[in-house]
């Protein structure tokens, strides 16, 4: 139990941290709905009503073609940050700019001194470093896209045929533990 | 030895305590369609002017006269085997009008060690083809943008898959 406890504190003392992500874009057309739809008798008006909105417009030489569209990953990471940065930064210049800071910022907030006029739009922001410390990163990604082209005749507009690809990432907990250990 | 337990619970609440977290998010680009407007477009009837009067200015416009074929294509024998010009020039999707709101909403839950994110978009697509003569021919309309939801990323969301 203490061991157990010390290792969960060194772990989060240390800013090591599992990362478990999800990040989904777009609906993706219902299969039941591709289902009715029937190559020869479907119309472009039919199947726009069946599925909705298009994510996008294709033409190929003779054929018109409705996109849809969907993506999603799943990820999962290991980061560590070092320790040592923060130990690093604490010397006695990064105190004393510091306590410059402070003062500036107080003094601006007294009436002490004019504020600074505000920069031009497009100017480069005097910003600090960034914060860059990622020593050991483990990825486990997966990620996919579905994506079904409906291809209509141009001459009849009537539906040629159904085009689907699917590759979405597996979903709940098993599968982000496949994606993750199991790969 | 109970206390002792107790007591270590209670350290361990007290370490995790401060090192959890919960971030909700939502970003929303444009604004929310309305489904009546749209059900007042009617193919056929309804102009280009009476479109962006009901909707506004779209948020994209696209148009394929960049792409249109002017040629007409020979078989190497010299006999012309692709289609007719006409059928090349006119596609009933060449013009369209796209009204579009999307709506994110993302969730973060962090944990001692371990945290988790959950991102999802969803959008209102309108999607609006005219002929030459700025007429409506078809109407494309999907509302889902309302259906975004917070979410954990190990949920198992309510999206079609493969087998059903």
């Amino acid at each position: 139990m203490r061991a157990g406890l010390a290792a969960l504190a060194a772990l989060a003392l240390t800013g090591c941290r599992y990362h478990v992500e999800h990040v989904r874009d777009g609906q993706g057309a219902p299969p039941r709905a591709i289902a009715r739809l029937e190559p020869g008798e479907t119309s472009l008006g039919e199947a726009l009503t069946a599925l909705g909105a298009p994510d996008g417009v294709e033409w190929t030489y003779d054929a018109d073609v409705l996109v849809y569209d969907h993506w999603e990953v799943r990820r999962s990471r290991w980061e560590v940050e070092n320790p040592m940065t923060f130990v690093g930064r604490l010397t006695p210049q990064s105190l004393v700019g510091e306590a410059v800071t402070y003062v500036v910022f107080v003094a601006s907030r007294t009436g002490r001194i004019a504020p600074t006029p505000p920069r031009p739009t497009g100017a480069p922001t005097p910003g600090r470093p960034g914060f860059t410390t990622k020593p050991l990163r483990l990825d486990g990604d997966q990620q996919g896209r579905e994506r079904v082209r409906l291809v209509f005749t141009r001459r009849t507009q009537v539906l040629e045929r159904v085009e689907v690809a699917r590759g979405r990432p597996p979903g709940g907990v098993g599968g982000v533990a496949r994606g993750t250990f199991l790969r | 030895m109970h206390d002792q337990r107790l007591l270590a619970l209670v350290a361990a609440a007290l370490l995790t305590t401060p090192t959890t977290g919960c971030i909700l998010g939502r970003t929303r680009d444009e604004v929310p369609l309305d489904p009546a407007r749209v059900a007042m477009i009617v193919p056929g009837k309804t102009t280009k002017r009476d479109v962006v009067e009901l909707l506004g200015a779209p948020t994209y416009v696209n148009d394929r006269i960049g792409l249109r074929v002017v040629g007409r294509p020979d078989g190497l024998d010299g006999s012309a085997v692709g289609p007719l010009v006409d059928e090349l020039v006119r596609s009933p999707l060449d013009h369209s009008y796209t009204y579009e709101y999307t709506n994110t909403k993302s969730a973060s839950l962090y944990l001692l060690v371990v945290s988790f994110t959950n991102q999802e978009t969803r959008r209102d697509r309108v999607v609006v083809f005219f002929d030459d003569d700025g007429v409506v021919t078809h109407l494309g309309s999907s509302f889902n943008a309302r259906d975004v939801a917070f979410r954990l990323p190990t949920s198992d969301d309510d999206l079609p898959r493969d087998d059903e």
